[in-house]
C-alpha cells in the first residue's frame, strides 16, 4: 500500500457529523473547567511544575523543537493532573452540589398518614439521589474524566446505589416507626406550617437514644446529618451547687460544620453548635508550660460580661506542652478509610486523599503507616510501610475508589488488628478513621461500637476520627468514637481545614500529652452568687467523678489550647434567681472559710493522667477578681485573647438562640471580634469574622418580622408557640 | 492559522470565557475528526472529544505560541486518547473489531469496495499504537512528518521510520489477503 492509497483510504473514511447535544455539552463542560482553572490559577500546582521543566532544558539547544515537543507532552499530562486536582478540591462546587441536593429533598411532597410515612422517606431520598445523578454537569465531568468507557457502567452503579440508598433508610424508618408516629402527632397538631423540612427531620433516622426536641424549629437546610440533642447549661446557684465539673473537649468538628452551613447561607442545626468546640477551634496565646512533667498551664482571666452588666466572665485557659519535632515519638498509624458509595462525592474521598498526602509531610521517615479500607467489606490495601517509602503510600492512596455499602464495624476491627500486630509500646499507636459516619452494615449502633473502641483503648491503641461530607453526616457516632477512643474528632470540609488539623496541629491531633483531663471549679459562696458554664454541655461530669480515675474524660494533645468560660454573678449584683426568703445568706459558710481565701471567686482544679499512667495528678489555681487585669504586655495579650474567646462564645450562643446573651447582636460580636483579632497568621480569625457576616445574613433571612414583637434579629424564629 | 484565532487565544488566556468558547467552537470539528479516526466510532469519539475539551479548559493557559495552535491541539487530543485507551484497556483488552464499529465508509462505494475499505481500516486499527498514531496524523490529518514529530514528541526520522514500518505491514497484510 503506497502513500497515496493510504491517504485515499483514510479520506474515504466518512466521519459522521457529531451529535449537536454532545457538542454543546462538551463546550459547557469545557467552559466550566475554564472558569474553575481561572479561579485557582494563582495557587495552581501546574505553574511550579512548568517552571521546573523549563529550567531543566536551557542547555539543550541542539534541538529546540524536541524541547517544544516534550513541553507540550508533559504539559498535557501536567494540566490533566491539575484539572483533576481542581475538580477534587474545589469547595464551592461541592457545596453548591450539596445545596442542590438538599433543596430537592426539602420540596419533596408531604403526605401525612401512618402508612405513607415509609413511602415519603423513600420518595424524598429518590428525588435527591436523582438530582445528584442527572443535573450537575461538573460531577459528570469528573466521572467521564476518570473513566470514560465506564460512563454507562457507572450510571448503572449509581442507579443501584440509589436503590440501596432508598431502601436502607426506609427500613430504619420502619424500625423506629413507633416513636416517630407519636412525635409526629405532637408535631402535626402544633405546627401545620412547618412543611417538608420538618417532616424530613422527623423521619430522618435518628438513634433511638436521642430524644427529639420540638421546641426549637430546625433551620431549613440539613439533610440527614445526625447530631446529639442537648440542653444548654443553665444558671446554677453557688449555695446549692458550688462545684462545676466537666471534661475538656478539644474537638473542632462543630466549628467546621457550622462554617460549612453558613457558607451555604443557612443557619446550622441548633444541636450542631457546640460552643466549646467553636471556642477551642482557635489558637490562643496562653503562656506555655515549661516542661513535659507538668504538661499544661492554667491561666485565668476575669472580665465584665458583655451579655449582662451585672455579671462577670471567668475565662480559664489551658495550654498544653508542645513537643519539638525531634522529640516526636515514633508513630504506628493505621488509616481506616471509608470508601463506601457515600464517600464518592468530591468533598469526601478525593479530599481525604489530599488530606492524607499532606499528613505524610508531618510524619517522620521512620513512622509506620498502614491503610485499611472498608465498604461492603473491609480489606488492607497497604501493609505497614515506613513513611520514607512515600511513593508506595501515595500509590495506594491514589488507587482508592468509592463504591458499595458501609461495613464500618468490620473495618474498625481489622484496623485494630493491624495496629495490634505492629504494636510498639514506645510509639504512638493510633487508628485514624476517616468517614462520613454512615455505617449501615454489621454493627451499626453507636453503643456497641463505643464499647469496642473503649476496650481497645485499654490496650493502648487510640482512635481519632476525621469527618467528611455533608447531608449524611453522623456527628453523634463520630463524637462518641473519638471521645471513647482517646482521640480527636475533626470535621474536614476544605483542604485548608485539612491543613490545619493534619499539618499545623498534627502534634495535638496525634500526640497525646495528657489523658482524662477533667476540670472542676469550686465557687466561693461569699463572693459568687450564681454561675453558668458556657458550652461543654455534652462533656458534663458528676461532681464525684472528678476524683475517680476510672471515669474517662477528654485528652489533650501537644500544643493544644482549651478554653472554658463561666459567667458568674458576684454577690451583691442583681441575681437571676431571687435569694431564698427562708435560708439566711450563706454568710455562715463564708465565715468558716479561712481569711486567706475570702477574696477568691473560686478555685480551679485540673486533674490529668500522663499518657502511660493510670493515676491522675492535680493542678490547682485560685481565681482572684483582679487576675491578669494589669497593663503589662503579658496581661494585655491575655485580655485580648480572652476577648476573642468571648466573641466566639457569644457567636455560638447567639446561633443557638441562647437566652443568656442579653441584648448582644451580631454587630456587637463583630466589633468585639475585630478589636481582638490580633496576629492571626493563618487567617482563621479573619474567616470567623466573615462567618459572623454570613450568620447575620442567614439569620435575617430566616427571621419572620411581625411574629416577634421587637425588630431584633432572632437567630431561630419559633414558628409556633 | 485562521483569522482572529490569535486574538481569541490571547483573550482566552487572559481569562475571557467567551473567547475560549469561540475558540473551542472553531476547533471542535478538528478535535472530533481526529478523535474519530483514532477511536473508529462516533460514541467513543464524542467521549474523547469531550474529555479533550474539558482538558483544554485548564490547558489553554499553558499554550505558548512557539508552535501552531493546531499542532498543540493535536498533542492534547493524542494524549487524551492515550489516557482514554489506557483506562479502557483496564476493562477490555484488545481492539474493538471493525464489525462492531458503525458504518464508517461513505455510501458512494460499491459493497465490495466498502468491504475492502473496511478491511484496510481494520488493518490500520490493528497497527501498533506508535505506528498507527503516525499514520493517522500524516495521512489522516495531512500533517508533514515534521509536524507529526512535534505532536508525537519524537524526531522527524522516527515518524518516517514508523510510517515506513506501518506501510510494510499493511502491504504484507494486503498481499496475504488478496493473494
Amino acid at each position: 500500500m503506497d502513500d497515496l492509497q493510504l491517504k485515499k483510504l483514510l479520506e474515504s473514511q466518512e466521519i459522521p457529523a457529531p451529535n449537536d447535544n454532545k457538542r454543546k455539552e462538551a463546550l459547557n463542560l469545557a467552559a466550566a473547567a475554564f472558569e474553575q482553572s481561572k479561579k485557582t490559577a494563582n495557587s495552581s500546582q501546574g505553574s511550579s511544575f512548568w517552571a521546573r521543566l523549563i529550567n531543566r532544558h536551557p542547555q539543550n539547544r541542539r534541538d529546540p523543537m524536541a524541547f517544544t515537543k516534550k513541553k507540550a507532552y508533559y504539559g498535557g499530562l501536567a494540566t490533566a493532573c491539575v484539572a483533576l486536582l481542581i475538580y477534587s478540591v474545589a469547595p464551592n462546587f461541592t457545596s453548591d452540589l450539596a445545596t442542590r441536593n438538599l433543596d430537592s429533598r426539602d420540596i419533596s411532597p408531604v403526605v401525612v398518614g401512618d402508612n405513607s410515612l415509609n413511602k415519603i422517606q423513600v420518595q424524598s431520598v429518590d428525588t435527591s439521589a436523582l438530582a445528584g445523578a442527572s443535573a450537575p454537569a461538573m460531577q459528570e465531568a469528573m466521572q467521564i474524566y476518570n473513566d470514560p468507557q465506564n460512563i454507562d457502567r457507572m450510571r448503572a452503579d449509581q442507579k443501584l446505589e440509589m436503590e440501596k440508598d432508598s431502601s436502607a433508610p426506609s427500613e430504619m424508618v420502619m424500625n423506629r416507626a413507633a416513636p416517630v408516629e407519636e412525635s409526629k402527632k405532637t408535631k402535626m397538631e402544633a405546627s401545620p406550617v412547618l412543611g417538608g423540612a420538618a417532616v424530613a427531620n422527623m423521619v430522618a433516622p435518628k438513634s433511638p437514644a436521642v430524644s427529639m426536641d420540638y421546641q426549637a424549629a430546625p433551620p431549613q437546610d440539613f439533610g440527614r446529618d445526625k447530631f446529639k440533642d442537648f440542653e444548654q447549661n443553665d444558671i446554677k446557684s453557688v449555695a446549692q451547687d458550688p462545684m462545676s465539673t466537666f471534661s475538656i473537649d478539644v474537638d473542632t468538628a462543630s466549628y467546621s460544620f457550622v462554617r460549612s452551613n453558613l457558607d451555604n447561607g443557612t443557619l446550622p442545626q441548633v444541636d450542631a453548635v457546640r460552643v466549646e468546640e467553636l471556642i477551642n477551634y482557635f489558637d490562643y496565646a496562653y503562656p506555655a508550660p515549661a516542661n513535659k512533667t507538668e504538661p499544661f498551664k492554667t491561666s485565668v482571666i476575669v472580665k465584665p460580661s458583655p451579655w449582662n452588666k451585672d455579671r462577670q466572665l471567668v475565662t480559664i485557659g489551658i495550654k498544653g506542652y508542645d513537643l519539638e519535632k525531634v522529640a516526636q515519638p515514633d508513630s504506628n498509624i493505621v488509616f481506616l478509610l471509608d470508601v463506601s458509595g457515600s464517600m464518592e462525592e468530591p468533598n469526601k474521598l478525593p479530599l481525604l486523599k489530599q488530606s492524607l498526602s499532606m499528613l505524610l509531610e508531618t510524619l517522620k521517615p521512620t513512622d509506620k503507616i498502614s491503610i485499611v479500607v472498608y465498604a461492603g467489606a473491609a480489606g488492607t490495601v497497604l501493609p505497614p510501610t515506613p513513611v520514607s517509602d512515600k511513593n508506595k503510600i501515595l500509590m495506594a492512596l491514589q488507587n482508592l475508589q468509592a463504591g458499595g455499602s458501609t461495613a464500618g464495624a468490620e473495618g474498625i476491627r481489622q484496623a485494630y488488628q493491624l495496629a495490634e500486630t505492629n504494636f510498639n509500646k514506645d510509639a504512638v499507636n493510633r487508628v485514624i478513621l476517616a468517614t462520613d459516619g454512615d455505617f449501615n452494615v454489621g454493627i451499626t449502633s453507636p453503643d456497641e461500637l463505643q464499647d469496642f473502641v473503649e476496650r481497645k483503648r485499654e490496650s493502648g491503641i487510640f482512635l481519632s476520627v476525621l469527618g467528611f461530607g455533608r447531608g449524611n453526616y453522623n456527628d453523634d457516632m463520630m463524637q462518641r468514637l473519638a471521645q471513647n477512643g482517646n482521640g480527636v474528632a475533626a470535621y474536614i470540609d476544605t483542604l485548608n481545614e485539612a491543613r490545619k488539623v493534619l499539618v499545623q496541629e498534627a502534634g495535638s491531633t496525634l500526640f497525646t500529652i495528657a489523658k482524662d483531663v477533667k476540670i472542676q471549679v469550686e465557687f466561693n459562696p461569699k463572693t459568687v452568687f450564681e454561675y453558668r458554664l458556657v458550652g461543654y454541655e455534652t462533656r458534663a461530669l458528676k461532681t464525684e467523678d472528678f476524683n475517680n480515675d476510672k471515669v474517662d474524660a477528654g485528652d489533650i494533645g501537644a500544643g493544644a489550647e482549651v478554653t472554658a468560660i463561666y459567667e458568674v454573678t458576684p454577690v451583691g449584683a442583681a441575681p437571676a434567681v431571687d435569694p431564698s426568703r427562708y435560708t439566711s445568706a450563706p454568710a455562715t459558710e463564708a465565715d468558716k472559710s479561712s481569711p486567706a481565701h475570702t477574696g477568691e471567686l473560686g478555685f480551679v482544679k485540673v486533674r490529668y493522667k500522663l499518657p502511660n499512667e493510670d493515676t491522675s495528678k492535680l493542678v490547682t489555681t485560685a481565681v482572684l477578681p483582679d487576675m491578669n487585669a494589669g497593663v503589662s504586655p503579658q496581661a494585655q495579650l491575655l485580655q485580648k485573647e480572652t476577648d476573642w474567646a468571648i466573641a466566639v462564645a457569644s457567636f455560638g450562643q447567639l446561633l443557638k438562640g441562647s437566652k443568656y446573651t442579653g441584648q448582644m447582636t451580631y454587630d456587637d460580636i463583630l466589633k468585639l471580634a475585630e478589636a481582638s483579632k490580633g496576629q492571626d497568621p493563618f487567617g482563621y480569625r479573619a474567616e470567623f469574622i466573615t462567618l459572623i457576616h454570613k450568620a447575620k445574613t442567614a439569620a435575617a433571612m430566616q427571621t419572620q418580622p411581625g411574629k416577634h414583637g421587637s425588630g431584633e434579629v432572632q437567630p431561630h424564629p419559633i414558628p409556633y408557640q | 492559522m485562521q483569522p482572529g484565532e490569535a486574538q481569541l487565544i490571547d483573550a482566552a488566556q487572559a481569562g475571557d470565557a467567551n473567547a475560549f468558547r469561540a475558540l473551542l467552537d472553531l476547533h471542535y470539528m478538528t478535535v472530533y475528526r481526529m478523535a474519530f479516526r483514532f477511536c473508529g466510532n462516533q460514541h467513543d469519539a464524542e467521549d474523547v472529544t469531550q474529555m479533550t475539551c474539558i482538558k483544554l479548559g485548564t490547558a489553554i493557559q499553558s499554550f505558548r505560541k512557539d508552535s501552531a495552535f493546531t499542532t498543540w491541539l493535536y498533542t492534547i487530543v493524542l494524549n487524551t486518547h492515550r489516557d482514554w485507551r489506557r483506562a479502557q484497556g483496564r476493562h477490555q483488552r484488545g481492539h474493538v473489531g471493525i464489525e462492531d464499529a458503525e458504518d464508517v465508509t461513505s455510501g458512494q462505494q460499491s459493497p465490495e469496495q466498502e468491504l475492502s475499505t473496511r478491511q484496510q481500516l481494520d488493518q490500520v486499527a490493528a497497527l501498533p499504537d506508535a505506528e498507527r498514531e503516525a499514520v493517522l496524523l500524516v495521512f489522516g490529518e495531512g500533517l508533514s512528518h515534521k509536524q507529526a514529530a512535534e505532536v508525537l514528541g519524537c524526531a522527524e526520522s522516527t515518524v518516517s521510520w514508523r510510517i515506513h514500518e506501518a506501510r510494510k505491514k499493511l502491504s504484507k497484510e494486503g498481499d496475504r489477503k488478496h493473494g
